[in-house]
């Protein structure tokens, strides 16, 4: 079951530097959004909004049934992160636990399930990731992309109905980046859990995203199918970017 | 030319066995209660109360800043005054061997704990866990590795320190050895004896802390994410 999301005029200061100024959108269930923009727009610190790990001055955020606003009880803090799953960029596996441990803590824990179950879900959950192979190593004898796709399959054990990506490839070297992205892709084609992705990877959002949204300097600049957004979009400052960035990449 | 007379100390050896027996016992309960102590100190520097944050911070710089001689000495003498209780010898030096050590074990524990990236505690919370819950199961597992090197330097500093308690006339290895000299006027042979004691007493200790320290080593190097490739 996926969920629908809902951002209503977030914002968010550091001291005097404005980063967020008044962000809404929406996501349907089972949709996927790719956010784009340039470094500093605003993008990561949105996805983090959205299960509260950056605390924001004003706006509300819904998830499902939940609608939190930024002085939100910890207890239902808790009970919406939950439902989430965030990917990080730097992966952040737990070091001193083995890849089964890193899957099995939370669920265990928060859900309530015994060991057997848990375990059998892990292993799902690997094998669908394609690291079932790895299930009793650490983290630190794994690659960057094994690492991250373990960090996907973590996020997956708690069952949540939105996934939050967070620049899940720009730590990994170029040639890691296809293994990461092809879990991605599997998980976005079934269209079970609502995603928002933010992403350098151009023709990454072009081929998963429903929709792509372009952020600039904290405001949501335009949002369309990847289509129109890549091929002729509205904004100037949306042309502008993505001149820069597809010269780059020999899109 | 001195003329060294070792048979003495193979004829006084008991002298030195149950001198380093106190000695041994002296440390270890210094470490239990300076590391119980100091852990519980490191967390209320951490906590959000900030008087009792302020309170820990006080703590570590006075027992950091007092050497342990004076603190020995105070305690012997002051708290039979204060408490109107006589204190054994013994017990003031365990006292004022654990104060001090807390206040290091305190820093060492704060420091390990904060060395773990926040990126850690936020994987454990985005899932849903408490801080609590992170704080149990993700940081302090990791912080204890860290934290094990400089504990067992600070344990090895501990058994030397102990010697001090010879002041207050605390039957430990230096202190037996001291009346020995009064009686046999031997003070080269027996000093020489007692170094070689406390080196036979730190030597495993540096040992052990060895093999631990490469043990942690070997079970994870720590990635934090970092792109430690190892599979080609």
């Amino acid at each position: 079951m996926s969920l629908v999301i809902k951002v209503d005029n977030v914002r968010k200061r550091y001291g005097a530097n404005e980063v967020l100024k008044g962000i809404s959108f929406d996501v349907n269930p089972g949709q996927v959004v790719a956010i784009i923009g340039t470094s500093g727009s605003g993008k990561t610190t949105m996805l983090r909004c959205i299960n509260f790990l950056t605390p924001f001055e004003s706006g509300s955020i819904t998830v499902g049934d939940f609608n939190l606003t930024p002085n939100a009880s910890r207890f239902d803090v808790r009970a919406l992160r939950k439902k989430i799953g965030y990917v990080f960029q730097q992966f952040n596996l737990w070091p001193h636990k083995t890849v089964l441990e890193n899957l099995i803590l939370a669920p265990m824990m928060l859900n309530g399930i015994d060991k057997t179950t848990a375990v059998e879900k892990a292993q799902l959950f690997l094998k669908r990731v394609g690291l079932l192979q790895k299930i009793n190593e650490y983290p630190s004898r794994l690659s960057g992309g094994q690492q991250q796709r373990v960090a996907i399959a973590r996020a997956l054990a708690m069952d949540p109905q939105v996934l939050l990506l967070d620049e899940i490839t720009s730590a990994l070297d170029p040639e890691l980046v296809g293994e990461v992205l092809k879990v991605v892709r599997e998980i976005a084609q079934e269209h079970q859990r609502t995603l928002v992705i933010v992403t350098h990877e151009m023709a990454f959002a072009r081929d998963v995203a429903d929709e792509v949204i372009f952020m600039d300097h904290g405001v949501i600049v335009e949002r369309g199918k990847p289509q129109q957004i890549f091929s002729n979009p509205d904004q100037e400052r949306t042309r502008q970017f993505l001149n820069r960035i597809l010269s780059n990449d020999g899109f | 030319m001195y003329q060294w007379d070792w048979r003495l100390i193979s004829v006084y050896k008991f002298v030195f066995v149950q001198g380093a027996l106190i000695t041994i016992w002296l440390t270890v309960l210094a470490v239990i209660l300076g590391t119980v102590l100091g852990t519980l100190i490191a967390f209320a520097k951490k906590s959000r109360n900030r008087i009792v944050s302020w309170l820990a911070l006080g703590y570590i710089e006075l027992f950091r800043a007092i050497p342990i001689l004076v603190l020995l000495i105070w305690v012997f003498y002051v708290v039979p005054i204060l408490l109107n209780w006589r204190i054994s010898a013994f017990l003031a030096s365990v006292l004022a061997l654990s104060l001090n050590l807390s206040a290091f074990v305190a820093e060492t524990v704060r420091a390990a704990i904060e060395s773990i990236p926040s990126s850690q505690f936020e994987s454990g919370l985005a899932l849903g866990m408490s801080p609590q819950q992170v704080m149990f199961q993700i940081i302090i597992p990791q912080a204890v590795r860290n934290m094990v090197p400089n504990l067992m330097g600070l344990y090895i500093s501990e058994l030397k320190n102990s010697s001090l308690a010879s002041v207050i006339a605390v039957n430990e290895l230096l202190h037996r050895s001291n009346i020995l000299i009064s009686e046999t006027y031997r003070p080269l042979e027996i000093y020489t004896a007692v170094a070689v004691v406390y080196l036979i007493m730190i030597l495993p200790l540096v040992w052990v802390s060895r093999v631990v320290e490469r043990h942690l080593a070997r079970i994870d190097k720590p990635t934090f994410g970092m792109d430690y490739e190892l599979s080609h």
